[in-house]
C-alpha cells in the first residue's frame, strides 16, 4: 500500500467514512508496517492538536482565562490534583455487551465466581477473547463462546489458550466442549498428549499438571490423534479416554458392559482364557501384598487367582466369584508373568449390582494405578513406587470417566482397557496394582470393587 | 463519590504517582484515541482511566513501566467502553493490532508538545478561509462529516478531499519546522 492511499484510509477512519474492505487493508497495513504506524499515531496525534486549537480559540473568543494545556505545563501536579476532582466528579456505568472483529475469535459467555490467576484481570460476559489468548482461570468457571458456535466451559483451575475460532489448548485442568453447530464440526482441543477433533457433540477434556489428558464423549462422536499415530481413536457417546505422558502415550480405555455374563462391550473384548496372564498358560502367578482380602461368613472375596481364570463373574452381585479387599483397604496385588513380555493391553473387569437396591453399584468402579517392572526380581511395594523403581503405567479412575454424581450414573459392569498408543504399552515382568476402595452411598466405609479378570495380552 | 486530591501532605509516592501520570497525560490520550479513532467519546474514556489510574495507584509497582501500566489500565476502560457503543464490530482494530500500537508508544518518544507548538506556526500559514474551516471542524459541536458538509453548504466527498488536503499539508509543515527547529538547537 502506498503512503498515499494509506493516508487517506487513516484520514477517512477517522472521520467514520472508512468502508470494510478499506478497514480490513487498514489493519493490515498497520499490523505489519511499523511506519504506517508512525503515520497514524501522526495523523490521530493532528486531530488532537487541532481540536485543541479549535477549543482554545473558542476560548480566546469568548475572552476564557485559560487553555489547560498552558497550567498543565507551569505546575503538573496541581493540574493533575484539579483534574483527579473533577475525574472523581464523573461517574460512568460501563454495560456489557459487544462484539469486536479482527484478533477476535469468541467472547465471553456466562462467568461464575470467577477468580483469575492474575489478580487485575478483569473479563465480563461478551468481552472479546482474541487469537493465542490464555485464559488463566484460579477456581469458578467461565465460557467461551467461540466464532464457530462452540461453547467452552472452563472449570478452574484451568489454563486455557485460544487459538483460532474453532480450537485451543488446554494446558491444564478440566474443559466442556459443546459443538453443536454446523461450524463447530472439527473444533479441536489440543493437550501436552492428544489432539480431540469433534465431530458434532459434547465433550469434556482434562489435562493434569503431569501430561495426562482425558476425554470423554457425552453425545456424538470425536476422534482423539496421538502424537506419531497414524490412526486416531474413535470416541463415541459414553466412551472415555486416558493417555499418560510418555512415549508410550499408554490410554486407558474405560466402557460399560451390557450387564449379562457374557460382558460384551462396545469395543474391548470380554475376558479371555487365551492372553498371557491366564492360568491355562501356565506362566503368571498372582498374590495380595498390601492389605488382605475381604473374609465374610456368608461369601467373602474369591482367590485372587480367579482373576486369570478366564472368565469374570456370572452374575450380577456375586462375592465368590470376586476378587476383592476388605472394607476400608486399599490393597495391592502383585502379578509376576514370569519373564518379561512386550504388552500391548491390560483388561480389568468388574461387576457388581446390588439385588436390593437399584442404584447401589459402587463395587463396580475401577480405581486404580498401575505400575510395572521389567526386571528378575519385583521392587518394595512400600513408599514412593516410583522411586524404588516402578514405572508408572497408568491411573485409573471410572467414577471420575463416568462422571459420576449420583450412585445411579455409574455403570454396574464395567471394562477397563489399558494400551499404548504404538500398539505397545511397554516390556514388563511384574504388574503391580495398587486399588482403591469407594465411598457407598450410606456408609463412611470405602467399599471396595468386585474385580472378576485380568487380561493381559502380549503384542506378537 | 470520594473526592481526590493532592497537597503537601500527600506521601511522596503519591506526588511522584501524580507527577508521573501527569507527564503520560498527552501519550495516554493518544493511545486511547488511537484504539477509538474518530470517536467522540474517546475523551470521555481518557478521564475514566485516568480516575481508574488514581484508584488503582497502590497496584503500580515503583520501578516497573509506567506507561505499560497506564495503557493497560486504559485499555480496559476502552473495552468497557466500546460495550456502550453500537459502533459497527468491523469498524474496530483487533486486538492483535491494539497490543501492537501500545508497544510502540510505550517505546514512542513523546513529542506532542512540540508538535503542538509547530501546528500553531503552521496554521497561520494557511489561508483564511481553510484555517477556519479546520477550525470549525474540530470544534466539539462539529458533529458527523454529513452534518458538518450539511451545515457549510458542502458535499461531503469535497469536504472529506479538502480535509484531507490541508492535513497533508499541515503534517508536512510541522516535520519541517520541527526538523528546523532540532537543528537550531
Amino acid at each position: 500500500m502506498n503512503p498515499k492511499e494509506r493516508n487517506e484510509l487513516i484520514d477517512a477512519l477517522l472521520e467514520g467514512k472508512i468502508s470494510e474492505p478499506g478497514m480490513l487493508r487498514l489493519e493490515a497495513e498497520l499490523s505489519v508496517d511499523p511506519s504506517a504506524r508512525k503515520a497514524y499515531f501522526e495523523r490521530i496525534a493532528l486531530t488532537q492538536a487541532l481540536m485543541d486549537e479549535a477549543k482554545s480559540s473558542q476560548t480566546r473568543h469568548t475572552h476564557a482565562v485559560t487553555r489547560l494545556p498552558s497550567i498543565w505545563l507551569q505546575w503538573r501536579p496541581l493540574a493533575a490534583a484539579a483534574a483527579m476532582v473533577l475525574f472523581g466528579l464523573l461517574g460512568w456505568r460501563l454495560a456489557s455487551g459487544s462484539s469486536r472483529r479482527g484478533g477476535i475469535v469468541a467472547h465471553f459467555g456466562a462467568l461464575q465466581e470467577c477468580r483469575w490467576v492474575a489478580a487485575n484481570t478483569r473479563n465480563a460476559p461478551g468481552d472479546g477473547v482474541h487469537r493465542g489468548q490464555r485464559l488463566e482461570l484460579s477456581s469458578g468457571s467461565a465460557e467461551v463462546v467461540f466464532g464457530s458456535g462452540a461453547i467452552a466451559k472452563l472449570k478452574g483451575p484451568c489454563i486455557f489458550e485460544v487459538e483460532s475460532a474453532n480450537g485451543g489448548f488446554l494446558l491444564l485442568g478440566e474443559m466442556k466442549t459443546l459443538a453443536a453447530t454446523p461450524e463447530s464440526k472439527g473444533f479441536t482441543v489440543r493437550t501436552r498428549t492428544a489432539r480431540v477433533v469433534d465431530f458434532g457433540t459434547e465433550f469434556v477434556t482434562s489435562a493434569s499438571a503431569d501430561g495426562q489428558s482425558r476425554v470423554e464423549v457425552t453425545s456424538g462422536e470425536v476422534e482423539v490423534h496421538l502424537n506419531g499415530v497414524q490412526s486416531p481413536q474413535r470416541l463415541r457417546k459414553g466412551d472415555t479416554l486416558s493417555v499418560e505422558a510418555g512415549n508410550a502415550q499408554v490410554m486407558a480405555r474405560i466402557e460399560s458392559g451390557d450387564e449379562t455374563a457374557a460382558f460384551r462391550f462396545p469395543t474391548i473384548e470380554p475376558p479371555s482364557d487365551r492372553d498371557a496372564a491366564d492360568q491355562s498358560q501356565g506362566r503368571a502367578s498372582i498374590r495380595v501384598v498390601k492389605g488382605a482380602l475381604a473374609v465374610n461368613k456368608v461369601a467373602g472375596s474369591a482367590p485372587p487367582q480367579a482373576l486369570l481364570d478366564g472368565h469374570a463373574q456370572s452374575r450380577p452381585d456375586s462375592p465368590e466369584e470376586s476378587v476383592y479387599f476388605a472394607n476400608n483397604v486399599d490393597g495391592m496385588l502383585l502379578l509376576d508373568l514370569s519373564r518379561a513380555i512386550s504388552i500391548a493391553r491390560i483388561n480389568t473387569y468388574s461387576w457388581h449390582q446390588n439385588g436390593t437396591f437399584a442404584d447401589q453399584r459402587v463395587r463396580a468402579v475401577q480405581k486404580f494405578g498401575l505400575y510395572g517392572f521389567a526386571g528378575d526380581q519385583a521392587p518394595p511395594t512400600e513408599g514412593r513406587l516410583t522411586e524404588s523403581g516402578w514405572t508408572l503405567i497408568a491411573r485409573v479412575n471410572s467414577d471420575e470417566f463416568f462422571r459420576v454424581t449420583e450412585p445411579r450414573d455409574r455403570p454396574a459392569q464395567q471394562a477397563c482397557s489399558i494400551s499404548g498408543a504404538h500398539g505397545l504399552v511397554g516390556r514388563y515382568r511384574f504388574l503391580l496394582w495398587e486399588f482403591q476402595g469407594t465411598q457407598g452411598p450410606n456408609t463412611r466405609d470405602t467399599n471396595p470393587t468386585f474385580y472378576g479378570e485380568i487380561d493381559v495380552h502380549e503384542k506378537r | 463519590m470520594r473526592h481526590l486530591r493532592v497537597s503537601m501532605d500527600d506521601s511522596p509516592q503519591e506526588i511522584d504517582f501524580v507527577a508521573q501520570l501527569t507527564e503520560i497525560q498527552l501519550l495516554l490520550r493518544l493511545y486511547v484515541h488511537s484504539l477509538l479513532p474518530g470517536d467522540a467519546g474517546a475523551h470521555d474514556v481518557v478521564q475514566q482511566a485516568n480516575a481508574t489510574l488514581w484508584r488503582k495507584r497502590d497496584e503500580f509497582a515503583p520501578g516497573t513501566n509506567f506507561k505499560a501500566w497506564t495503557f493497560s489500565v486504559a485499555r480496559y476502560e476502552v473495552l468497557n467502553h466500546r460495550k456502550q457503543q453500537a459502533r459497527d464490530s468491523w469498524m474496530l482494530f483487533g486486538e492483535e493490532l491494539e497490543q501492537i500500537l501500545a508497544d510502540d508508544l510505550v517505546e514512542r518518544t513523546d513529542d506532542t508538545e512540540r508538535r503542538h507548538e509547530a501546528l500553531q506556526g503552521c496554521l497561520k500559514k494557511l489561508r483564511q478561509e481553510d484555517r477556519e474551516l479546520l477550525i470549525h471542524r474540530y470544534t466539539a459541536t462539529a458533529g458527523s462529516l454529513d452534518d458538518f458538509a450539511q451545515r457549510i453548504g458542502r458535499s461531503v466527498g469535497g469536504v472529506k478531499v479538502t480535509l484531507h488536503r490541508l492535513r497533508n499539508v499541515l503534517l508536512a509543515c510541522i516535520e519541517k519546522q520541527m526538523a528546523i527547529t532540532e537543528a537550531e538547537s
